[in-house]
C-alpha cells in the first residue's frame, strides 16, 4: 500500500439480506488531508464509515487503514481512530468530563488533555451538569471532543455539524482544519451541507448508489466549477 | 487488564440503585426467615406447614426464596448492562474501543456476578446472624440450635449464589437472543420458581439442590459461549 495513503478501499462489497448496499467501491484518502464525503440520503456514506471502523464486516473486497487490514487488525486500528457515527450516545447521568475520562480509560490512555479538548469544542470545562441535560448542539460538541481526545491518527465524522448553530459550525470548521494541519490527523467527514465541505476539504469523494463515483481535489473542482461545489455535485450525480 | 476494565464498568454504572434494591431484599428476607420459623405455630395441626419444621428446612426454604429475589435483581442488572448495551446506538460506542469484544462482555458479566454474590453473602450474614442470636435467646423453632445451623447457612449461601448467577445468565441469554428485556425477566422468574419447587420437594437433603446447581452452571457456561460468539460476530447495521 502507498505509504502516503491513510485509507485504501478496493472493490468493497457489502450485502444486507442478499441486497448489495455497497457495490465495488474504491476509495483512497491521503494522509493528513481532509476528505469530504458527499452523497444523497441512503447512498451508503454511513455504511462505508462503519466498514472502515470495523463495525461491519465486508462481504468482499479489501479495506486498509493506516496500512492494516481493518477487519483483521480491528483492535489495533481502533486505538488510532476517533469516530462519531450517527447520533452519539453517552453515559447520561455523568458529566462531560467523566464521560471523556471513561473513554480515555477504554482507549488505554491515562494522560489525555480533557480540559483543553473541551475548551476546543466550546464546552464548559468546570460544569458538572449530567449529559442528559445537554442540548443537541452540546451533545454534538461532546461527541467531537470524544472523537479527538485520545489524539487519533484518523478522524471519521458522520455529519459532524448537523444540529450545530452557525457559530458552532464555524468553530468546528476551524478546529478540523487545525487538527489536519497542525496535529497530523487525517479527517474523513460526511456532510449534507455542500458549502461546509467546500470550506474545509482537500479532496471530495462522491458516493452514489453504494459506490464512490468520483474522487477529486477540491482545487480542481474550484477551477472547473468556479460557482461552487453545488454545481459540481449535481453534475456528478446527474452524470451517473 | 480485567481489573482495570471492571473499574471502568463500576464508574459508569449507577450502583446506588442496585445497592438500595439489595438492602430492601435483605430487609424483606429478614421478615421471611422469622415467618418461616413461626409458620408451624400458626396452624399446629396443618401437616403442610411441617415443611418449615427444623432449622435445616427453614434455612433451605429461606435460601431458595432469597435466590429467587436475587435472580430477578441479577436479571434486571444483566438486562441493563448486557441486553441494553448490545442493542441500538450504544453498540457503536461499545465496539469503537480497542478491546476485544468478548473481554468487555466477560467483564460486564463478572461485575454483576460479583455484585450479586457479595450482596447475597452480606444479606445472609446479617439475616442468619440476627436469626441465630435471637434463636439462642428466645427460640421460635422447636429444635435445639447447634453448629449444624451455621454449616447449613454456609452451604446454602454458596449453593444459592452459584444457582442465582447461573439462572440469571441463562435468562439473560434468552433475553439477548429474543432482544427482549421482559423475556429475560420472565425466564428468570420461571427458572427460579422451578428451582424453588425442586428444593422444596427434596428437603431435607442437599443432593437435588447440588445436582440442579451443577446443571444450571453448565447451562450458564453454554450461554456465555453463545453470547461470546454472538458478540464477536455482531454487525452494527
Amino acid at each position: 500500500m502507498d505509504r502516503k495513503m491513510a485509507v485504501n478501499v478496493e472493490n468493497l462489497i457489502k450485502t444486507f439480506n442478499q441486497q448489495e448496499v455497497i457495490k465495488s467501491c474504491n476509495m483512497s484518502v491521503r494522509r493528513n488531508s481532509v476528505y469530504g464525503f458527499l452523497g444523497a440520503n441512503g447512498a451508503g456514506k454511513t455504511t462505508v464509515f462503519k466498514l472502515l471502523i470495523g463495525l461491519l464486516s465486508p462481504t468482499a473486497g479489501r479495506i486498509e487503514v493506516l496500512g492494516m487490514n481493518s477487519f483483521k487488525y480491528r483492535e489495533k486500528l481502533l486505538r488510532n481512530i476517533g469516530s462519531m457515527i450517527e447520533t452519539p450516545v453517552f453515559y447520561e447521568h455523568l458529566s462531560c468530563k467523566v464521560n471523556l475520562e471513561i473513554h480515555l480509560s477504554y482507549m488505554g490512555m491515562k494522560d489525555g488533555d480533557i480540559n483543553s479538548v473541551l475548551k476546543d469544542v466550546g464546552l464548559n470545562v468546570t460544569s458538572d451538569k449530567p449529559v442528559s441535560q445537554f442540548s443537541m448542539g452540546m451533545r454534538k460538541r461532546l461527541g467531537i471532543a470524544r472523537a479527538i481526545v485520545h489524539k487519533p491518527k484518523i478522524l471519521i465524522l458522520d455529519e459532524p455539524t448537523n444540529g450545530l448553530d452557525p457559530l458552532g459550525i464555524r468553530d468546528m470548521r476551524s478546529l478540523f482544519r487545525s487538527l489536519a494541519d497542525n496535529n497530523n490527523m487525517t479527517i474523513l467527514l460526511s456532510s449534507h451541507i455542500l458549502s461546509e465541505v467546500e470550506h474545509i476539504a482537500d479532496t471530495i469523494g462522491v458516493i452514489a448508489d453504494g459506490t464512490v463515483v468520483e474522487e477529486v481535489d477540491l482545487n480542481t473542482i474550484k477551477n472547473k466549477y468556479p460557482d461552487g461545489l453545488e454545481n459540481y455535485f449535481f453534475h456528478v450525480l446527474r452524470g451517473k | 487488564m480485567m481489573v482495570e476494565l471492571m473499574k471502568i464498568e463500576l464508574k459508569q454504572i449507577k450502583m446506588r440503585t442496585y445497592l438500595m434494591a439489595a438492602i430492601l431484599i435483605s430487609i424483606v428476607m429478614m421478615g421471611f426467615i422469622y415467618l418461616f420459623a413461626y409458620a408451624p405455630k400458626l396452624e399446629p395441626n396443618d401437616p403442610d406447614l411441617l415443611i418449615f419444621s427444623g432449622y435445616t428446612n427453614v434455612v433451605k426454604l429461606y435460601g431458595v426464596v432469597h435466590m429467587t429475589a436475587f435472580s430477578i435483581l441479577a436479571s434486571v442488572m444483566y438486562s441493563r448492562f448486557i441486553i441494553d448495551e448490545y442493542s441500538g446506538q450504544r453498540l457503536i460506542l461499545l465496539f469503537s474501543y480497542p478491546i476485544r469484544r468478548q473481554k468487555i462482555l466477560l467483564v460486564k458479566l463478572t461485575v454483576v456476578f460479583l455484585f450479586i454474590s457479595l450482596s447475597m453473602a452480606a444479606c445472609n450474614l446479617i439475616v442468619f446472624s440476627t436469626f441465630g442470636i435471637t434463636e439462642l435467646i428466645y427460640p421460635i423453632v422447636e429444635e435445639t440450635i447447634t453448629t449444624a445451623f451455621i454449616q447449613d447457612a454456609i452451604i446454602t449461601t454458596f449453593i444459592m449464589a452459584a444457582l442465582t448467577g447461573s439462572i440469571s445468565i441463562v435468562a439473560t441469554g434468552i433475553g439477548f437472543i429474543k432482544k427482549s428485556i421482559p423475556a429475560a425477566l420472565i425466564s428468570a422468574i420461571i427458572l427460579s420458581s422451578l428451582s424453588c419447587n425442586v428444593v422444596a420437594y427434596s428437603l431435607p437433603d442437599y443432593d437435588a439442590s447440588v445436582i440442579m446447581t451443577i446443571i444450571a452452571m453448565m447451562a450458564a457456561a453454554l450461554t456465555i459461549m453463545l453470547l461470546i460468539y454472538n458478540v464477536n460476530h455482531m454487525e452494527v447495521e
